[in-house]
């Protein structure tokens, strides 16, 4: 039932984002596409969180459900992220004239597409499946100290031409618009997720059947 | 097990390890090789042209980053292939084969370096400005490289396509040491600035951080 209720929200930020909110300061009219880009980015990251959390949890009780919560989490991250690359790029193209310089961030969530990437890449190599669940829950534990890397300290040491995050200096409908659309979108990471790792697990099981 | 037996097995490690690649010198062969290779070809393409320091700096870098990649899976890849991967697994514990790996890749990388970088600042006349900060950049840098690269090459060792695959999986655990090192490397080689507080404090902790990592999920891997 609730996600009816995301179904509005979700119209209802789409709406606000497109009518209501005035140009951004520094970028006009272009500047609406962080109410999709930066929602983007943000599941992106809390989908590989996620990832790490469960494969954590496999390596530690050994359990099917975690490896396959870990291999969905990073297949929606895989998903959010080509399209946060994507918005990115774009916005890129409007302001910067280039749609790919390898500013950090750029080359920051380029990075966290390739993790993901490499990740599936070690699953389809590895024909044994305990050791395949067990190699990419440790792969995926290996590469995560590089994502707060990346996206945090990286980008602050080193001159970026990304517009600066500061979330406070924003006028202050911006700023609910785009934590209304990090909500939303937050919820439809949580909705997909259980949906997809039930299906994903069925299938598994539905192979072990056909092995037997 | 109490640390001088400890450590002992694991220069026993290192030893058999350094015994069994001059037997055959596949590993060294395959560094060595293609470092001059690529170096040579690359100071022959130039043909005497002077070549500016931030790209110098990331050649250096190509160059050791796949250098390296080739000759460290084989560490792994080798016990597997030979089969004496279980004889391992039984005499000794994950902890004493995985630093004993180690040492042995991290001596590889030393000779790769002894090899290379002098050669790179002949053949590319370069004129290093800050010597003790490039040294430092060079052996912290490649000590992160190393303990990165034997943890990926125990995952890989198991997997089919094992080349392409180190590489796919290294790149993006490697790239923030990667572009940390190669822009030091290229400032101290210039001589615009000498090597700064944070980026040192970050190549130390990159190592260090591996580490941990290598020492939590090691066994997991090398027992699955």
């Amino acid at each position: 039932m609730w996600c009816l209720f995301l179904g509005f929200w979700m119209t209802a930020v789409t709406v606000a984002a497109f009518a209501l909110t005035p140009p951004v300061k520094g970028l006009g009219h272009l500047g609406k596409i962080i109410y999709f880009h930066v929602p983007y980015a943000w599941v992106a990251c809390l989908a590989f969180a996620c990832s790490v959390f469960y494969s954590a949890r496999y390596l530690r009780r050994q359990a099917l459900w975690d490896d396959v919560k870990a291999a969905t989490a990073c297949e929606l991250g895989l998903l959010f992220t080509v399209i946060a690359t994507l918005t990115g790029a774009i916005f890129a193209k409007c302001t910067w004239g280039a749609f790919w310089n390898w500013d950090p961030r750029q080359t920051s969530i380029f990075i966290l597409l390739l993790i993901y990437m490499a990740y599936f890449a070690l699953r389809q190599a590895v024909p044994d499946l305990q050791r395949r669940y067990t190699l990419s829950a440790v792969y995926a534990l290996v590469a995560f100290p590089t994502v707060p890397l990346l996206v945090f300290i990286i980008p602050r040491t080193t001159h970026s031409l990304h517009p600066n995050n500061s979330v406070l200096q924003m006028d202050m409908l911006i700023r609910m618009i785009l934590v209304a659309a990090i909500v939303g979108f937050t919820g439809l990471f949580v909705w997909l997720f259980p949906k997809v790792s039930a299906i994903e697990y069925l299938g598994r099981r539905a192979q072990e059947v056909d092995h037997e | 097990m109490n640390i001088s037996r400890w450590i002992g097995q694991t220069l026993l490690m290192l030893q058999k390890d350094i015994k069994e690649e001059f037997r055959s010198k596949v590993a060294l062969s395959t560094l060595l090789l293609f470092a001059l290779c690529t170096l040579f070809l690359v100071s022959f393409a130039l043909g005497g042209c002077p070549l500016a320091p931030h790209v110098a700096a990331a050649l250096l870098w190509v160059i050791l980053f796949f250098a390296s990649l080739s000759a460290i899976a084989h560490s792994f890849v080798r016990e597997e292939e030979k089969g004496t991967a279980l004889g391992l697994r039984l005499s000794a514990s994950a902890e004493v084969v995985f630093w004993g790996k180690w040492l042995f890749n991290l001596l590889l990388e030393f000779l790769l370096l002894l090899l290379v970088v002098p050669l790179f600042l002949i053949l590319f006349d370069l004129r290093v400005v800050y010597w003790s900060d490039f040294t430092v950049v060079l052996l912290l840098g490649t000590l992160g490289l190393t303990t990165a690269c034997t943890l990926l090459a125990a995952i890989v060792a198991k997997a089919s396509q094992q080349g392409t695959l180190l590489t796919i999986l290294a790149f993006p655990v490697l790239l923030p040491l990667l572009m940390t090192v190669t822009r030091a490397t290229a400032r101290v080689i210039a001589g615009s600035a000498p090597l700064q507080g944070n980026t040192l404090l970050f190549l130390g902790i990159y190592p260090c951080m591996m580490s941990g990592l290598a020492l939590l999920l090691f066994p997991s891997v090398w027992e699955s």
